[in-house]
């Protein structure tokens, strides 16, 4: 009962926070979403933050700071993301709670862009027809036949399209390769990009292609701050990154390929060990020789 | 079982002897010959071969001179080149072509540093002991299996690093190099996830930076990634 009480002290404060800045924000000219509830969006991510754990497994409001708690709920209000519709999660680094998009996330919030209507991603495997062409400087999709038996083969690509208001269609592709890199700067171990690649596939070119559009974006700086800042909290901070050709040439070729020996048999002895049995064996009519073990050369008198 | 035996492990020289009980082989020959001599209370003539990974001086210094003593040299012909290495006591390898020293048979194979021919080591006996030497590269393109005794690089922790370019104690230009030449422990710590090493009896952490890291939080967190015994190559 106290830790409901504790909980609901800090869900206040930090509400009341979140508020503020809200108000603040918007006084400054950001926009919601038409049908988006700030309060209903807080509740639901309390409801969430209760069940978030670090690494040690301690419950985030427990070793978070406030600030950071505080911050990753303005963020997620200011994208006008739904914790409930799985667009965001939070996770717990070191002491700090930081916000991170699913693609859904992103898909929602590149449809609150002025200059979007709509934006999608599909995997590329082998055996598809997979056709594209730059016309008038740009990428764009002519062909991606497919069939139901291809989902299980290698994935070769994925590609995003991204539809403008104008009704026109503007492709971004990436190959395998370039996933992978692109992978290899994620924070976490990869573990869940390995367990379900065709959505974290997804997810990566979604990013990809949002990019372009939300930095060109004629809306608010809040908004494109604070999308910038999700999207940024996936990877590690650029101090800390290893020039990325290394860190690139290391997911792509470390620990491949197994190489082991079989070791070879010791060749038989020389000859000088066995003249002494065989001189033993001529003065040894009554096989007695065995019985003894040969004395050790250093015994020779 | 395998004794090795630690001459030194850093950039003023690197050496190490280890043995199966029969056949002896001196690992690195970088430390000048009266050194190695005297580490090996002078007897020189137990060691049927000395591996060299590359031309660096911490690694090959002593390598005339072991010719001349008597013993074989086995390295690459790039190594072989740069330091200038010749005679009927060299032996030129080549990665993945094995070749045997007594009850060893070895395979070398390619590692990544910046030199012109580098080559690590993978050692098995008929015992049943299959060793594995990895230094001076950054990351190793192969994986091994069947492994007992690790002994491998582990120069710096990329957080250090960064503390001290932070703090003005390592110039950036160095940083750069040092990505592309030696083992982090993160690598390290990746390299042994992947690899099987349910069989290590023992692992060996090699080469550490006097100023990039910690040998008692590396050895921790080594024994952490693989509940094997860890030793850290001093001196």
């Amino acid at each position: 009962m106290s830790t409901g009480n504790q909980v609901a002290i800090i869900q206040k404060d930090i509400t009341d926070d979140v508020n503020r800045s809200l108000t603040r924000l918007q006084d400054d000219g950001l926009i919601l979403p038409m049908n988006y509830n700030a309060s209903n969006a807080l509740k639901s991510a309390f409801f969430k933050l209760q069940e978030v754990q670090d690494k040690n497994g301690k419950p985030a409001l427990e070793v978070c700071s406030r600030e950071s708690v505080a911050n990753a709920l303005l963020d997620m209000v200011v994208q006008g993301l739904s914790p409930a519709k799985t667009q965001c999660y939070f996770i717990v680094y070191g002491s700090k709670l930081q916000l991170n998009r699913s693609y859904f996330g992103t898909q929602a919030v590149l449809k609150r862009l002025s200059n979007v209507k709509d934006i999608w991603a599909n995997v590329i495997y082998k055996g598809d027809v997979f056709e594209y062409e730059v016309a008038g400087g740009r990428e764009k999709l002519v062909k991606h036949e497919t069939s139901f038996e291809n989902r299980d083969n290698e994935i070769l690509g994925v590609y995003a399209v991204v539809k403008s208001v104008d009704d026109e269609e503007i492709l971004t592709v990436m190959t395998k390769k370039e996933v992978d890199a692109s992978w290899s700067q994620s924070k976490t171990s990869q573990s869940v990009h390995k367990k379900f690649p065709q959505e974290m596939a997804k997810r990566t070119v979604i990013n990809r292609a949002a990019k372009a559009y939300i930095n060109t974006s004629d809306d608010s700086d809040l908004l494109v701050d604070a999308i910038n800042r999700s999207t940024d909290n996936e990877y590690e901070e650029r101090i800390d990154v290893t020039p990325e050709e290394v860190k690139a040439e290391i997911a792509e070729h470390a620990n491949r390929e197994v190489i082991d020996i079989v070791p070879e048999v010791t060749p038989p002895s020389s000859k000088q060990q066995t003249a002494p049995r065989t001189k033993q064996l001529v003065d040894d009519p009554y096989d007695f020789a065995d019985d003894v073990p040969p004395l050790e050369q250093e015994m020779d008198f | 079982m395998i004794d090795i035996q630690c001459l030194g492990s850093s950039s003023a020289g690197n050496a190490y002897r280890i043995s199966d009980g029969h056949t002896a082989i001196l690992l690195e020959a970088g430390f000048p010959y009266k050194s190695i001599q005297r580490a090996l209370n002078f007897r020189m003539s137990d060691i049927s071969g000395c591996l060299i990974t590359h031309e660096h001086l911490d690694h090959s210094k002593a390598a005339p001179d072991i010719m001349r003593a008597g013993i074989n040299i086995y390295t690459s012909a790039g190594t072989a080149a740069a330091r200038g290495l010749s005679g009927h006591r060299l032996k030129v390898i080549k990665a993945l072509e094995k070749f045997t020293i007594g009850t060893w048979t070895i395979l070398p194979f390619d590692i990544q540093h910046d030199v012109e021919e580098p080559l690590g080591f993978l050692l098995a006996n008929t015992a049943g002991d299959k060793l594995v030497f990895l230094t001076d590269t950054y990351y190793c393109r192969h994986r091994f299996s069947g492994l007992t005794h690790i002994m491998c690089e582990c120069n710096y922790s990329l957080d250090i690093v960064n503390e001290r370019v932070a703090a003005g104690h390592l110039h950036p230009a160095q940083k750069k190099r040092l990505l592309r030449s030696h083992f982090s422990l993160e690598n390290v710590k990746e390299m042994l996830k992947v690899n099987d090493t349910r069989n290590v009896e023992e692992i060996w952490l090699l080469h550490l930076s006097d100023g990039n890291s910690d040998a008692e939080r590396f050895k921790q967190e080594i024994q952490e990634t693989t509940g094997a015994l860890v030793r850290v190559a001093d001196r």
